[in-house]
């Protein structure tokens, strides 16, 4: 007994040592006396708590742990684009910039020196990030520009997660019908029937304020099942395709209008939040933020259940965007203007993330601090301190307590496996993994997010505002009746031609193709 | 007699100088007045003229990174654009029907009620109802188009009053039809109570004795109130007039972007919530600034020929 555990203890010291090789190897915590200044939006998860991400207790130990000091600034919600654009235009260029927020955009922001181009640097003053840069092809693509080159750092996510946009439902609404969560739009259709029927007090359905449901629109082979992002550009067979000018629009929006007639969709769609409606009972159905919402409604004593895609048959295909989780918008650059050696020690404090002592850091918070002990598999578990802390209810103790929202890029392990809130509750997982193994789904819709050159984004930005200016107006038109649909040849389609909306698909498919190429 | 013509030479002498000699008289002879006049000199100069010149970035493709110096100059091409593309018309009749509507409906209201308030005798509950109508005024818009927008959802007040009277439940804000309707009679509510106190601020200084003298030649309540009320009001009336005129196409930005939805751009999309969509929400400043600026030039030629109409109708004008 005592020789096992001397051996345990021994085997322990031998890898303590080793870590604190690693740990010396890398070079953390940084030489020095530095100061880095970062700009990124303030996470509501930590301001009702804080004015300054410095303030927080995550950001404090990763100062500790990479020796700099880090200022943010924080833009006013709401206006980021607007804050930002103005304290570049009085010469003020922060060191670490969250996001992309440059008036035209990132290749631009690079040409006019706000962001630096890291292409020559990265192999030498961030060897973690390069390593995943040259080592995978597809996270190469996708973090360089048309030409190649580096001019953001991207987030490395090496999963695919179940994906938390679905369709919710009143569970008690459906146990009463004796029903099971609707798939086909029959179905839907059978199951407002009867909320209409039995429950005059509460409207069976409603959509998001544009109109746009991504989770009704795959039924047509068309959209994204994304908030905000329903009408994108999407790709169909190796062809890019925008959402807006999709033959499946028609029969969308003929569905919906017949549902707003039948009185299946709160006439206050426009105005009102879904998720909002539903946690306060008045709406039976709609389409959110699950993995958000089925906590909120826990709480509010909101009986909650998610369905499957919407499809005309059932055994229907759906196709889906794929998520390009180790690329996801999170993007940061570096300023244009930093040189020498601070630029050097910008760049080491942005390859922290990759490091594997980062990596820890970034997802699970410091050891000692936010976690003690690992489990089986080498995750850390996490300490009474994250999981009960008497000052913080659970989401905003993840975002005080570690690296979660700010604008530091990072190797990222999967929501299921480092979020506090999912150690905690483990049926928040499971409901946000539901559905997720659906045989009819697959994800070849998706349109990678890749970069297009100045020139190009510009262009298809000019086409697209008008192009969706028109487009949600007549959407909202056609679904309240304001707008017949009988004319829908000639005052939308049309309408979105004459716009140029085939000029931006076909930008769009040469930036696809270019991206294929590199 | 010595002094009077001293006094005469001066007044020729001042003839002869130039403006900036005048000036310089007139600072050395009342020198606090001048002194008293440079914050407002300062706030114009800072604020309004500084400003001015930043509208180069509407003839320019302007990037912040580059300033107004460096970025690409491209003459009038965002003009073009705005003119051409298919937004210009109806953003420009949008922004002239509201304000007609506006100006029918809520310049006169404020008169009116100034009347009103000046024919009631009763001291006390003459000031109840003025304290009352300025009340609004003091709710933030945010606030106040939030309540807007509660009470015309499909089970807000408005929609609950309608539906008593077996009208169908419809979410009011978001049907083009009453769109106009909406805001006019929500800034009416908010501004009409306010608008009045300069009204009744002139009727207070209106002589007594005219009123005693019109009573006395027989007049009755609405002759008084038309040879008399009217008339003392009319200056201040013209001056109001030509400056909500000369405000027509800068109004109203901020009511239009708090209440208004893509469904209702067909009445409600004006040139400024268009100027902020594109300028402050995409970025194009330069277009944005191109738009601006047209809509500037053309708010210039409406007050200059309001305040010339004016002048040459009623004999009142601003200069």
């Amino acid at each position: 007994m005592t020789r096992r555990l001397t051996a345990i203890f021994l085997a322990l010291l031998l890898a303590l040592g080793m870590m604190s090789i690693a740990a010396a190897e890398d070079g953390y915590p940084i030489e020095g006396d530095w100061e880095i200044t970062i700009w990124c939006p303030l996470s509501a998860l930590i301001s009702p708590y804080v004015t300054n991400a410095a303030e927080t207790p995550a950001i404090q130990e990763l100062c500790r742990v990479t020796g700099v000091k880090l200022n943010f600034i924080h833009p006013t919600t709401g206006q980021e684009k607007e804050n930002f654009n103005l304290l570049i235009a009085g010469g003020d260029i922060p060191d670490i910039m969250y996001t992309s927020q440059y008036a035209g955009g990132n290749t631009m922001g690079v040409d006019d020196g706000v962001y630096a181009d890291l292409t020559d640097l990265v192999e030498q003053y961030m060897p973690h990030y390069y390593h995943y840069l040259s080592n995978d092809d597809e996270f190469r693509k996708l973090s360089t520009t048309e030409d190649g080159r580096v001019i953001a750092i991207y987030n490395y996510k090496d999963m695919v997660e179940p994906f938390w946009w679905r369709t919710q439902f009143r569970a008690d609404l459906l146990e009463e019908f004796g029903m099971d969560e609707p798939c086909t739009i029959a179905e839907y259709e059978a199951f407002f029937d009867k909320v209409l029927e039995t429950h005059p007090e509460i409207t069976p359905f409603s959509l998001p304020n544009d109109g746009l449901n991504g989770a009704f629109m795959c039924a047509w082979d068309f959209g994204i099942i994304q908030q905000s992002r329903t009408a994108d550009f999407y790709l169909e067979g190796d062809h890019a395709q925008s959402g807006y000018y999709a033959e499946g629009m028609y029969d969308y929006l003929k569905l919906m209008h017949d549902w707003y007639e039948k009185g299946y969709i709160s006439k206050d769609f426009m105005s009102e939040d879904p998720t909002t409606l539903f946690q306060t009972g008045k709406v039976a159905c709609v389409t959110g933020n699950g993995y958000e919402m089925y906590p909120t409604c826990n709480e509010l004593g909101i009986p909650i259940t998610c369905g499957p895609y919407a499809r005309v048959n059932e055994g229907d295909k759906i196709h889906t965007l794929r998520h390009y989780w180790h690329n996801n918008a999170a993007e940061t650059f570096v300023s244009g203007k930093v040189k020498g050696e601070k630029l050097e020690v910008i760049l080491k404090f942005l390859d922290y993330g990759y490091t594997e002592e980062g990596i820890l850091t970034y997802n699970f918070g410091t050891e000692g601090f936010t976690w003690d002990e690992v489990d089986e598999n080498g995750y850390p578990i996490y300490n009474d301190f994250m999981l009960n802390n008497e000052n913080y209810p659970i989401a905003n103790a993840e975002a005080m307590l570690k690296v979660h929202a700010y604008a530091v890029p990072r190797w990222r392990y999967g929501d299921g496996i480092c979020m506090a809130t999912n150690q905690k509750n483990p049926d928040n997982w499971a409901y946000r993994a539901r559905w997720g193994d659906d045989p009819d789904v697959d994800d070849s819709y998706g349109l990678p997010p890749f970069v297009l050159d100045a020139d190009a984004s510009e262009r298809r930005a000019e086409i697209m505002n008008n192009v969706e200016t028109h487009a949600k107006e007549m959407v909202l038109k056609y679904i309240t009746g304001a707008a017949d649909l009988a004319n829908f040849d000639t005052e939308y389609t049309q309408v979105l031609k004459d716009f140029g909306v085939e000029e931006a698909i076909e930008i769009t498919q040469a930036g696809y193709e270019a991206y294929l190429a590199k | 007699m010595r002094r009077s013509s001293k006094r005469v030479n001066e007044s020729v002498d001042i003839v002869r100088l130039t403006y900036f000699q005048r000036l310089w008289r007139n600072m050395r002879h009342y020198p606090s007045l001048y002194l008293l006049f440079i914050p407002v000199l300062l706030y114009f100069l800072i604020f309004k003229y500084g400003p001015m010149f930043g509208a180069v970035i509407a003839f320019e493709k302007y990037r912040p990174a580059r300033g107004i110096l460096h970025s690409q100059w491209v003459g009038l091409k965002n003009f073009r654009e705005f003119l051409t593309g298919p937004y210009a018309k109806r953003t420009i009749i949008n922004t002239l029907m509201l304000n007609f509507w506006q100006i029918l409906i809520g310049f006169p209201a404020p008169i009116l009620l100034a009347i009103l308030l000046n024919e009631v005798q009763h001291t006390r509950y003459k000031k109840v109802v003025q304290t009352t109508s300025y009340l609004p005024y003091f709710i933030s818009l945010v606030v106040v188009c939030g309540i807007i927008k509660d009470f015309t959802a499909s089970d807000g007040l408005f929609s609950d009053i309608l539906a008593s009277f077996g009208f169908p439940r419809e979410n009011l804000l978001t049907d083009p039809r009453y769109y106009r309707a909406i805001y006019v009679a929500s800034s009416l509510w908010q501004a009409c109570g306010w608008g009045s106190i300069l009204y009744i601020a002139t009727l207070t200084n209106t002589d007594p004795q005219l009123y005693e003298a019109a009573t006395i030649d027989g007049a009755g309540r609405f002759r008084c109130i038309w040879h008399v009320t009217l008339p003392a009001l009319l200056p201040v009336i013209i001056v109001q007039l030509i400056m909500r005129i000369g405000n027509i196409m800068s109004y109203g930005a901020d009511r239009t972007l708090l209440l208004y939805s893509p469904a209702v751009y067909d009445k409600a999309d004006i040139i400024s919530s268009f100027v902020y969509r594109y300028g402050l929400q995409d970025l194009n400043f330069s277009f944005a600034s191109a738009v601006d600026l047209f809509n500037s030039v053309i708010n210039l030629i409406l007050l200059y020929t309001a305040n010339k109409v004016s002048g040459k109708l009623t004999g009142e004008s601003l200069w």
